[in-house]
């Protein structure tokens, strides 16, 4: 039986044991770096000010039913928000290489998991290429997620997004 | 209202699947697995639920705050 290009299984202790073939990290490492970009880099907006090219409004969605206490609430923790997105973001970009074993522990799991959140929802109102990219994403999430807590996934081979 | 306890409501995204949605509530506020599935659950039921009542608005924040960077929209309000 061929291998799976990507597989996750339960190390124990709530660890989780990843495998990330050639071709599926050479697909996933670009998604992990766009999004680092998108986090980083700044754009004009107006002469003298510039703005994230992901602005927290995008990124996090209103946590109040009222859009004053929303931004208020973005201005209070947003910032500190994109910080761990970025750090965490940055943490699995130098994990996300062709590997037959890397185990998460928990700090990792939280990494590769809400990283593939927001790459995920970058993609989940665009075009036909994009939705199957979120998918694809998601699936990942999904094989981390039940690994982790010891399921095994009867195919543990996220379906290739074809992009 | 400062007084008053503040819940932390989960949405339905239709971005989360019950599995991803699950295991971030459970890993964001240290429940079970289980008890996530169910919360997942109501919330395809009910496009929300309420996870928690939370005793101050800066706690029902930064517990909103921690599910939102795990990808899931969550809301808080007052009684």
């Amino acid at each position: 039986m061929p291998r799976s290009p990507f597989s996750a299984r339960s190390a124990g202790g709530g660890l989780v044991e990843i495998r990330l073939a050639d071709e599926f990290a050479a697909r996933l490492q670009p998604e992990v770096a766009d999004l680092l970009r998108a986090l980083r880099d700044t754009r004009p907006r107006g002469a003298f000010r510039r703005r994230p090219v992901l602005a927290n409004e995008r990124l996090f969605p209103d946590a109040y039913a009222d859009k004053t206490q929303s931004a208020a609430f973005r201005r209070r923790h947003g910032d500190a928000m994109r910080a761990r997105l970025i750090d965490a973001t940055r943490r699995v970009l130098a994990q996300c290489a062709p590997v037959d074993r890397l185990v998460l522990d928990e700090q990792a799991l939280r990494d590769w998991f809400i990283v593939l959140a927001h790459a995920r929802t970058r993609h989940h109102r665009g075009s036909r290429r994009q939705v199957r990219l979120a998918a694809w994403l998601r699936a990942i999430q999904e094989h981390i997620a039940l690994a982790a807590e010891g399921t095994q996934c009867p195919t543990c081979s996220p379906t290739d997004p074809d992009v | 209202m400062e007084d008053q306890p503040w819940a932390v409501v989960v949405h339905d995204d239709n971005v989360n699947s019950h599995a991803t949605a699950a295991f971030a509530v459970a890993r964001a506020y240290g429940m079970p697995m289980a008890r996530g599935f169910e919360l997942a659950h109501d919330v395809d039921e009910s496009g929300e639920a309420c996870l928690t009542w939370c005793a101050t608005r800066e706690q029902a924040e930064d517990l909103v705050a921690d599910l939102q960077l795990w990808g899931v929209r969550a809301t808080l309000r007052s009684r």
